[in-house]
């Protein structure tokens, strides 16, 4: 409702710092969360870390793989 | 983002009122009119009860006075209840339907004296929200209130619904911890700051879970836990201080900007001791004078009052001269020793025989004449004397008195300037301009030690960095000597990239939200002044603490008229719009209320300006709405609602005009 042209921003600006798509894909899910309200953070934060994260090593095993 | 319609029940003034706000024609303005106390201020608060449940434009006469409107508790019987909501009906710009509702219920009890309503069930906040299908969300609590919060951010709503008595007050209240609250929030920091506290929480419990695999991972943690804590400690004093800084400087500011609106005290007090110095000097010069012309009076008072007789005895003499009755002025016995030595006892000539001729006839005429002649001839040179004495009395008596004179004119000059002086310093308080110079003071002193403060802040915050980058390192290699927890291991470093991202995101975009703001409060505020080369422009300083330079370079913020700070306010929320992208509506109660001449019809024009790309409600007294604003806002404005109280003053109602 409230995303305006900041938000839009916010999100290109992650996409220019992060270099790591792992790390991308978490903090855009996790900011969208944010900004509808997120009450029980802590649960979605460990689970959304661990499931980045197992993406983001199956990455770097695929990456390893065809190197 | 736009409001559609204000339903009121029972709150305050508004016994039930509803006002539609629907737009037509290229411009989203709507003028309510009503006379002091029809409750405009009190729509403004029924606004912000509705959304944020306070009343904080609350005047001194509704305090005292109950939420629940007056005539509602005459009409209801004792022990019944009466509900007060507030509806707000809004529709996002994706043409979503949003309606905010708070109510709260009462119930009245009656007694021979007084009717008491009290609150039966709590106040709440419900939001309905309407999709494209017609599906109806309900949502209360704290869902709600974060509802709110993406509407008009309850930080931020001084620069949606303002309210134009008290705007101008704004800008020199607030603080750095104002804007910096403001570009925040409207950049959606906020957000990036919680995910950014949130992971380190996250970061925390991950290596608690890997310091119980092994103990020394456990050391390792708490050592470094241990300075991060410090660390932070540091920050929040170094920010701590700055605030403070930033309170002293604005201090120093606001004392420096009185001062340069009064005269230079001390100046004026050394020019009013240095002219009674010189009045004093004045003074004995004229006494001397003075004196000098009483010695002359004195010396000449012999001679004076025979000016008369002189100038008729010279007068008789000539007479005589011309009637050749008075011999030539030569004498006797002068002319006789000539005769005897043949010689002339003024060149030593001898005597030819036709001068010696020529000195017989002047002696024979000498002898002819008689003694009263002789004497007046004798007199003459005595005469002339005398009258010589008196002329140069005349002239010697001019001069002192024309030195006089001028020492009285300048006295008089001193005696006028030390007047204009003495007023001057009358139609201020000494006493306060001594107070603020000795405050301005205290508050330079004040940060000077806070300058100081920071400087060794920095330095201990740049030792614990390097600390905290040692111990984290150890607890690193401790992380990776420990097979088990190679998980947690990975995800503490993802947890760490991660935040670096948000960090660094949120750094770059503070800076330009920051910038882009500066930029446009300072061209829109040029824009809408008349006095056009008086400021340079506005600044927003690293500490987020605002300033309006003055053309000849120095900050003049405190010394703006109400009428320039509320173009400030509503050029930097004008700014905070388009920055943000934030469509939320503007409201102003009272807009022009200490806005005069030009400056109206200017305001009236940017505003109408603004409306044709947003939602703008103005709510003005009669008087405000005077031909000049009505001249240019009658025919934009897509409704034009009048408010009346009720004889009784317990109920307003709307007129669409």
């Amino acid at each position: 409702m409230m995303e305006g042209r900041m938000s839009t921003r916010i999100l290109d600006e992650i996409g220019a710092n992060a270099d790591d798509d792992a790390v991308r894909a978490f903090l855009l899910d996790v900011l969208y969360r944010e900004a509808e309200g997120l009450r029980w953070w802590k649960d979605f934060y460990m689970r959304m870390i661990a499931e980045h994260c197992e993406v983001g090593e199956r990455q770097d095993e695929n990456r390893n793989d065809k190197d | 983002m736009r409001i559609e319609t204000i339903r009121i029940r029972n709150y305050r003034q508004f016994r039930n009122l509803r006002l539609s706000f629907d737009k037509r024609g290229q411009h989203d303005l709507h003028v309510i009119i009503g006379r002091n106390g029809t409750g405009k201020t009190n729509l403004l608060n029924a606004i912000n009860w509705c959304l944020y449940g306070d009343e904080p434009h609350l005047s001194r006469s509704s305090q005292q006075l109950p939420l629940l409107n007056l005539s509602c508790i005459e009409h209801t019987e004792s022990g019944s209840s009466c509900v007060v909501f507030v509806e707000l009906s809004v529709t996002s710009d994706d043409g979503k339907q949003l309606v905010f509702k708070r109510r709260a219920e009462y119930t009245v009890h009656k007694d021979r004296d007084a009717a008491i309503p009290q609150l039966a069930k709590p106040e709440s906040l419900e939001v309905r929200l309407l999709d494209d299908r017609g599906n109806t969300k309900l949502l209360s609590d704290e869902e709600a209130e974060s509802c709110v919060e993406r509407f008009v951010p309850k930080r931020l709503r001084d620069f949606f619904f303002f309210d134009g008595e008290r705007l101008d007050n704004y800008f020199r209240e607030a603080t750095a911890q104002n804007i910096r609250y403001a570009v925040h929030g409207i950049s959606q920091i906020d957000l990036l700051q919680r995910m950014e506290n949130r992971l380190e929480t996250v970061v925390k419990d991950l290596r608690k879970s890997a310091g119980k695999q092994n103990p020394r991972i456990d050391v390792a943690r708490q050592l470094l836990e241990k300075t991060e804590g410090e660390l932070a400690e540091a920050e929040k004093e170094i920010e701590e201080s700055k605030t403070q800084g930033a309170i002293a400087r604005s201090r120093i500011q606001e004392y420096e900007e009185r001062l340069r609106a009064v005269p230079d005290v001390a100046s004026l007090q050394k020019e009013r001791d240095d002219l009674k110095e010189q009045r004093e000097q004045v003074e004995r010069f004229r006494a001397a004078k003075v004196k000098d012309k009483e010695a002359l009076l004195v010396h000449y008072a012999t001679i004076l009052p025979l000016w008369d007789a002189i100038a008729e005895s010279k007068r008789i003499i000539s007479v005589k001269r011309q009637n050749r009755e008075v011999p030539p002025p030569v004498h006797r016995v002068f002319l006789e020793k000539i005769l005897k030595s043949k010689r002339c006892t003024i060149c030593g000539r001898e005597l030819g025989p036709e001068s010696e001729e020529r000195v017989k006839e002047l002696l024979h005429d000498i002898r002819l004449s008689s003694d009263v002649a002789q004497q007046l001839m004798f007199m003459e040179p005595s005469l002339r004397t005398f009258e010589g004495s008196i002329r140069e009395f005349a002239q010697s008596i001019g001069r002192v008195t024309k030195e006089i004179d001028r020492y009285e004119s300048d006295l008089a000059r001193i005696e006028r300037r030390l007047g204009e002086i003495d007023r001057n310093l009358e139609s201020y308080n000494v006493d306060a301009i001594r107070e603020w110079h000795q405050k301005r003071k205290t508050f330079e002193h004040i940060r000077a030690q806070i300058q100081r403060r920071l400087g060794s802040l920095e330095r201990h915050k740049t030792d614990l960095e390097k600390k905290v980058r040692i111990f984290d390192e150890q607890l690193d290699k401790e992380l990776k000597r420990e097979e088990k927890v190679m998980r947690l291991r990975r995800e503490l470093d993802f947890c760490e990239k991660a935040s670096k991202v948000a960090r660094r995101t949120k750094e770059t975009i503070l800076a330009e939200t920051r910038e882009r703001l500066e930029y446009e409060t300072s061209s829109t505020f040029l824009e809408l002044l008349w006095k056009k080369g008086t400021f340079s422009g506005v600044e927003i300083g690293e500490d987020y603490d605002i300033n309006v330079t003055h053309a000849m370079g120095y900050p003049c913020l405190g010394s703006l008229s109400a009428a320039e700070r509320e173009l400030l306010a509503l050029s930097f929320t004008l700014a905070l719009h388009g920055v943000s992208g934030f469509s939320s509506p503007i409201l102003i109660d009272t807009p022009v209320a200490r806005v005069s001449d030009v400056h109206r019809v200017n305001f009236a024009s940017v505003l109408s300006e603004v409306s044709a790309d947003r939602q703008i409600v103005l709510l003005f007294t009669p008087a405000e709405y005077s031909d000049d604003i009505s001249g240019s806002l009658d025919q934009l404005a897509s409704t034009r609602i009048s408010l009346r109280l009720s004889s009784d003053e317990t109920e307003t109602s709307a007129e669409v005009l």
